[in-house]
Formats: structure tokens, C-alpha cells, sequence
């Protein structure tokens, strides 16, 4: 066999194996049971901490590509909102592929609580920009967004009431899978004081801890393991019922099986490549 | 033509960014006003660069279609398939739902996206059993903190005592202490690359060898 030959025979095995461990974990997964940590307890509690009735922004800042690990956070958030009866905002300044998804999102979780479009939450569109349309928002709503994304105007949505500028939000969450935290962070935040919270992909995570101890963000749920713990929070009933029916639907705690597996599939790979490779070296040295 | 090129871009950038950096140190209304104004512009200027990026993707793309460059088919696609998004927009009339946009969006765009994005799992962990080698001390550091970090992210690992505070630890510690030290480095470049910009000694943005 060419060198190439193994090359490609080891690519496709690995290949292989993440495809068999996910395939049979989502088949035999389950619902896991996952405890809050404290940096995604504290969005939860910023949010509890919220007067029944309050506005609530969300910057639904991804597309299609990242909605596995961000859609069931967004479910998880929107849960506690009805709860407390919030006023959910929503917008994006992420693409113009980001309302669509944002609003099919909203709608569902709306729908399935009775909440009714424009009294209890509303949908606007995409501003393109980076930290100006933020920048803007912060001096004057509806100068930048005179409509909904269905063509209401927004001084008639009775959900908009009493709101004339980003400050006018007592917390935005921003749920991200790109750098838009950063024009919030920068604009939002250090601009305006606008109160953050943040729900980022488990790859992006890492990038903003430095923002909990500057108290700019003032908590994060990283990925579908954050997710998940938001769920065990806010989605007691739909975890309770995923668990008797076995019928999961798109809870994070049911990813939970999958991402242990193919997480500790991935240790046990770099735990084989090391030995295999000291094994070649010893191999190397022993040989004249 | 020098003077419309050089002189005159050279002197607005140097007015707006003074005028800007002055006017975040004065919460006058004239200055609050102008910084909204300012953000307008920005907005308008994006929306026109949006428009820009259209008409270059068309103009590689067919470009790459009449000369018939190896690959030429996909760029055929691509256009065939802006097209037809861009007549689905007008026929939904922007988002009317159960539209032609919605459908594209629904079961075209969205199964796609997230495809493309799976692959990734897959590509890391070939990428992570032939390369994540213990070669050095401080590759060993990396791959003991990346096995920490991975195994808190999951039930299972978060299970293992320890295992839960000592990724607290690494992520609020030294992983918050080396992305202070990386932003204060990107900070004061991005003030060297704005002093540049200001007097002029980076031209680049202007375009051209200059």
C-alpha cells in the first residue's frame, strides 16, 4: 500500500467510525440530564431577575449552518420569556439569511404558548452595517427600523411600547454564530451600558470569558451543552415528556448522548494517534 | 486627477476620523446629532457595497462562463440560482410565507447550510487523531487542556470529579489572562494601522500600488 493509499484508508476509517458512533448514539441516545453552570445560570437568572411585562431584545445573529446548536437555545430562552409574559424583540445584524429562521423560530415557540404577533413579541429585519445600525439603534428606534419585517409600522405594535432606544431594553441577548458580539459588545455595551447576555456556538465560547470578568456580558451559553442546561431550567416539562415517549424533537439534552460520544470518540482518537505515533518513533530510533 | 484620486480621499478620511474620535469625548446634542447622521451614512454606504458585490460576483462569473475556464459549470449554476432566488424575492413579494423565497429558503438553503457545516465534525476528528501530537511540553499542555475542556462540555466528563472546576479554572484563569494579553496586542495595532490611515501614511484602501 502507498503511503497516499494509507493516508486515504486512515482518513475514511476515522470517517467511518464518527459516522457509526453518531448513527447509533442518536438512535439509542436518550435524554440526558445536564446541571446548570454557574456563567449559563447567570443569562438565566438576568432574565428571571426581569419585571413580568419587560422588553427583551434578541439579536438572532445565525443562519441554517449553526441552527442545531443555536435553535434549541433560543427554544430554552423563549420558554422563560413567555413564562414571564416578556415583550420578545427580535432582530439581526448578522445576514440577510438570519430573519427567515429567526421568525420561523419565534412563531413556532409563540404559537405553541398563544402568544400573539405584535402584543407579545415582533420580528425585524436585517441592518446591515456591523456596530453603526447599533450605534444608530441606540440614539433613535425608529429612525433606523420605521417597520417590522411584514411592513407594520413599528409605532404600531403594541409590543414596541415605551421602547424609543436600545437603552430602553433592560437586557439584550445576543445569540450569535458570528463577530456580531463584538459590534454589541463595543456598541451595545461599552456605548449605550445596554446589559448583555450572550448564547454563542461551543467554538466561539472560549473567545468572550474575558467579558464575564469585566461584568460587559453578563453571562454565556456556549453551544448545545449550554443549551441543554438552559433546557434544564426552562423546558422541565418538555424534558419530562421526552423522556417518557421517547420522542425528543429538537431538545439539546437529546444531542447531549451524541456530543458525549463523538467527544469522547475524539480522546480516544488522540489518545491512539499518540501511542501510535511514539510506537513509529521508538520504531525509527530502535532500527539502525 | 492626483488631487481627486489622492488629495481629496486622503482629506475626508482625515476629517471623519478626527471628527469622530473627537465627538465620542463630547456628549453635546450637535455632536450626538452628527454621529447619528454619520451612522446613516455608513448604513447607506453598506447597503450600496452589498449592491457593488452583486454586480462583481456577475462579472467573475460570467467572465469564467464566456472563456470557458476549467470549472466554468459551477459559476453557470451559481448565476442560474441567484436568478431564480432573486425572482422567488419578487414573486413572495420579500417574505410573504409559503412562497417560492420560503421554500427555497426551507428546503434548499437551510439542508444545505447545515450539511456544509456537519462535514465539520468529521474533518475535525480525522484532523485530530493525525495531527494532535504530545511532540513538545507545551503541545502535551494543549492537548491535556483541549481533553479537559472537551470532557467538561459533555455529561459524562462533567460527571468525573474535578473535571467541572478545573475547566472553570482554565476558562476563567489563564485562558482570560491570554485573551487580555492577545486583545491589548490587537488594540494597539488596530491604533497604529488608525494613525497611519489618519495622516496618511497607509494608503492601501485607495486601491492601486500606492
Amino acid at each position: 500500500m502507498t503511503p497516499e493509499a494509507r493516508k486515504n484508508a486512515v482518513r475514511w476509517s476515522v470517517f467511518a467510525l464518527v459516522g457509526a458512533v453518531i448513527t447509533v448514539s442518536l438512535l439509542f441516545g436518550g435524554v440526558s440530564d445536564f446541571h446548570p453552570t454557574a456563567v449559563v445560570r447567570k443569562v438565566y437568572d438576568e432574565v428571571e431577575a426581569l419585571p413580568d411585562g419587560s422588553p427583551i431584545l434578541i439579536s438572532s445573529d445565525f443562519d441554517p449552518g449553526s441552527e442545531a446548536e443555536l435553535k434549541p437555545m433560543m427554544d430554552a430562552v423563549l420558554e422563560q420569556c413567555w413564562r414571564k409574559n416578556l415583550r420578545v424583540i427580535v432582530m439581526t445584524i448578522c445576514s440577510p439569511n438570519s430573519p427567515e429562521l429567526a421568525d420561523s423560530i419565534v412563531r413556532a415557540s409563540a404559537d405553541a404558548h398563544g402568544k400573539v404577533y405584535g402584543t407579545d413579541y415582533a420580528v425585524f429585519g436585517y441592518l446591515a452595517g456591523g456596530s453603526a445600525p447599533i450605534l444608530a439603534l441606540g440614539q433613535d428606534w425608529h429612525a433606523v427600523y420605521k417597520t417590522d419585517r411584514g411592513g407594520t409600522p413599528c409605532r404600531d405594535l403594541p409590543a414596541m411600547k415605551g421602547i424609543s432606544k436600545l437603552t430602553d431594553f433592560p437586557l439584550c441577548l445576543e445569540i450569535s454564530a458570528v463577530s456580531t458580539i463584538d459590534y454589541w459588545i463595543l456598541a451595545g455595551n461599552a456605548k449605550y451600558g445596554l446589559k448583555l447576555g450572550l448564547g454563542v456556538t461551543a467554538v466561539m465560547a472560549t473567545d468572550y470569558y474575558q467579558y464575564l470578568a469585566t461584568r460587559q456580558v453578563v453571562g454565556i451559553i456556549g453551544g448545545v451543552s449550554g443549551a441543554s442546561q438552559y433546557e434544564s431550567m426552562t423546558r422541565q416539562d418538555a424534558l419530562r415528556k421526552a423522556r417518557e415517549t421517547k420522542e425528543a424533537g429538537d431538545l439539546a439534552s437529546a444531542r447531549m448522548p451524541t456530543q458525549s460520544a463523538i467527544h469522547v470518540t475524539i480522546i480516544l482518537l488522540v489518545v491512539l494517534g499518540n501511542i501510535l505515533y511514539f510506537a513509529g518513533k521508538r520504531k525509527e530510533k530502535a532500527s539502525p | 486627477m492626483l488631487h481627486l484620486k489622492r488629495t481629496v480621499p486622503l482629506a475626508i478620511a482625515f476629517f471623519f476620523v478626527v471628527a469622530l474620535i473627537l465627538q465620542y469625548f463630547v456628549p453635546h446634542p450637535l455632536s450626538e446629532k452628527f454621529l447619528g447622521m454619520t451612522q446613516k451614512w455608513a448604513i447607506i454606504v453598506v447597503y450600496v457595497s452589498l449592491l457593488l458585490g452583486v454586480g462583481s460576483l456577475f462579472q467573475s462569473h460570467l467572465r469564467k462562463i464566456r472563456v470557458q475556464t476549467p470549472g466554468w459549470g459551477y459559476s453557470l449554476v451559481t448565476l442560474s440560482v441567484f436568478g431564480l432566488t432573486v425572482l422567488a424575492g419578487f414573486h413572495s413579494r420579500g417574505n410573504s410565507p409559503g412562497g417560492p423565497l420560503q421554500w427555497t429558503y426551507e428546503f434548499a438553503y437551510s439542508p444545505m447550510s447545515a450539511t456544509m457545516f456537519s462535514l465539520l465534525g468529521f474533518f475535525i476528528a480525522s484532523a485530530a487523531f493525525r495531527a494532535f501530537r504530545a511532540r513538545s511540553v507545551e503541545a502535551t499542555l494543549l492537548l491535556a487542556t483541549a481533553v479537559v475542556i472537551m470532557l467538561a462540555q459533555v455529561p459524562l466528563g462533567a460527571a468525573i470529579p474535578g473535571v467541572g472546576s478545573l475547566s472553570a479554572w482554565i476558562l476563567g484563569v489563564p485562558l482570560t489572562a491570554a485573551k487580555r494579553a492577545l486583545m491589548f496586542g490587537v488594540a494597539l495595532g488596530s491604533i497604529a494601522t488608525a494613525l497611519r490611515i489618519i495622516f496618511g501614511i497607509e494608503r492601501s484602501y485607495l486601491g492601486g500600488t500606492e
